[in-house]
């Protein structure tokens, strides 16, 4: 019976741990590799946790419209970041890093995709949802790659599609695995599994251009702490990081 | 009213509220959901995939399961034993694992699965892979109650076919499998139900496609990412099944010539 009590008291109060010295951080998960780093730095600067969640910026969005408890909110995209902006949950954002969509192939290439066009083919394309930014940014530039190899060939590609993934790195993992002949996922994704996948630009005039957006939860409880993260984050020091990983910041 | 009756009473009461309030907040939330998303596509396409599998997986459990189980009953060979852990297996795997080690077994790079590739056979992201993975998480449900129907059967009422001259294999058919039908009908909505709710496995080794491998609680997991209200309409079908799987089992009729 103490035994069970304690069991209970422990289960009960190791959910209670952040808002004490710490930050936890709410980031797409796109920048999982980085903000690792970013954190790591900033918790041996400070001596504190940063806890980080990541997955698809729209789940993260619902999670904390959904009463989810975290000081920083890092969107892939505007729209998530807008939106709770507008419902005041966040009181004001900045942009901090640029990205851009790739196609990946498995490093063994079982469909020989070798260009672009060679996604009409025969081949299981993955994609992420299109309520992640990713599979927006994905069926985005689909339609702009219309203007190179003409109309109907979004629709084209998009009948390949055989799993619409939750988050950027489901599609990477799908890609990786050898399940899948091809993926959409940004720069930043493909250099985290270099060796995995390969990688196959797309023309620059078609890409997206995929805008990170980072904020302070308006209910959050150390503001202070959370603020000189996002410092960090735009520092120098910060910005060298997020290049190291591919993103492009700003001079 | 002692003291222990009265606790018992309050706990019974506490734990019904615990599970009762969860179940009915859903319904009664999804009941503020306009009908537009009960009838969406998506809602829809989910309800067709998810009837249609796990009827399937069934199908195939019942097919392959039966023989099993009236193995299982009858014999006490090294084989049995053998069978015996393996079914049981899937009971305890977690849900992720089931779904990687599909994919380990039956993915295009997977140890059969790459032979199944050579041959033009690629399961993930078929309706065939949410199939399997269904079937591998219900099997062991059917088994079990049917194994458990069969050892119930009296070996007598077998023996006295026999005598009749009657073949094991019309035995087994006119006797032992007639005698069986309520545990063997309970295994059949158990194993159902079990494959209706199933998730990890299938979003793992099926992926998540609207229409082709999206089922009903990968639909709600993949709504609750962009309106918690469509992820509540479909939550709220799952459970009016649920009810109605629990009223099927109620009117198994009970079992009475089984015993000798």
């Amino acid at each position: 019976m103490r035994f069970l009590s304690v069991l209970l008291l422990v289960a009960l109060t190791a959910g209670c741990t952040s808002g004490g010295d710490g930050i936890t951080v709410f980031a797409a998960a796109s920048l999982t590799e980085a903000f690792q780093e970013l954190a790591q730095e900033f918790e041996a600067q400070h001596g504190i946790k940063v806890e980080l969640n990541f997955a698809g910026s729209n789940t993260l969005r619902v999670q904390i419209e959904q009463g989810a408890y975290a000081d920083i909110f890092a969107s892939a995209n505007e729209e998530h970041m807008c939106a709770l902006l507008r419902q005041g949950y966040v009181d004001e954002s900045i942009a901090f890093a640029k990205n851009r969509l790739v196609i990946v192939v498995p490093e063994s290439n079982p469909a020989n995709i070798k260009n672009v066009e060679d996604l009409r083919g025969d081949v299981k394309l993955v994609i992420a949802n299109e309520a992640v930014p990713a599979g927006k940014y994905a069926i985005e530039a689909l339609f702009n790659l219309e203007a190179l190899y003409g109309a109907g060939f979004a629709e084209e590609v998009l009948s390949r599609v055989v799993s619409q993934e939750d988050s950027v790195k489901g599609v990477l993992s799908k890609v990786a695995l050898g399940e899948a002949d091809a993926g959409f996922v940004y720069a930043t994704d493909a250099l985290a599994a270099r060796g995995k996948v390969r990688v196959i630009e797309l023309p620059p005039e078609a890409n997206v251009s995929p805008r990170y957006y980072v904020g302070v939860l308006s209910h959050s409880k150390n503001k202070e702490l959370a603020q000189e993260f996002i410092n960090f984050l735009l520092s120098s020091r910060g910005r060298e990081i997020l290049q190291k990983h591919g993103f492009e910041v700003g001079q | 009213m002692n003291a222990f009756a009265l606790t018992r009473a309050l706990t019974g009461i506490g734990v019904a509220a615990f599970i009762l309030l969860p179940v009915a907040s859903v319904l009664i939330s999804a009941g503020n959901a306009s009908p537009e998303v009960l009838l969406s596509y998506e809602v829809l396409a989910a309800v067709k995939l998810s009837l249609l599998t796990a009827t399937l997986s069934t199908l195939l459990i019942v097919i392959i399961g039966t023989p099993v189980a009236y193995h299982l009953a009858r014999s006490d060979s090294a084989l049995r034993r053998f069978l015996e852990v393996a079914l049981n297996l899937p009971m305890v795997l977690p849900p992720a694992v089931a779904g990687i080690a599909l994919l380990a077994a039956f993915g295009r790079e997977g140890i059969l699965g790459k032979y199944l590739a050579s041959i033009g056979i690629a399961l993930p992201f078929t309706t065939a892979a949410v199939v399997i993975a269904q079937t591998f998480v219900a099997l062991p449900l059917y088994v079990r109650s049917a194994r458990a129907g069969f050892a119930s059967v009296s070996r007598t009422f077998e023996g006295a076919s026999y005598t009749l001259g009657a073949s094991e294999f019309t035995t087994f058919l006119k006797v032992s499998l007639p005698l069986a039908r309520s545990a063997i009908l309970a295994g059949v909505i158990m194993s159902w139900a079990r494959a209706m709710g199933e998730f990890g496995a299938t979003i793992m080794f099926a992926g998540n496609f609207v229409g082709r491998t999206q089922t009903m609680p990968l639909a709600v997991y993949s709504a609750l990412q962009v309106s918690v209200e469509k992820a509540l309409v479909i939550a709220a079908l799952l459970i009016l099944i649920s009810f109605l799987i629990l009223f099927a089992f109620e009117a198994i009729p009970k079992r009475r010539y089984a015993d000798a």
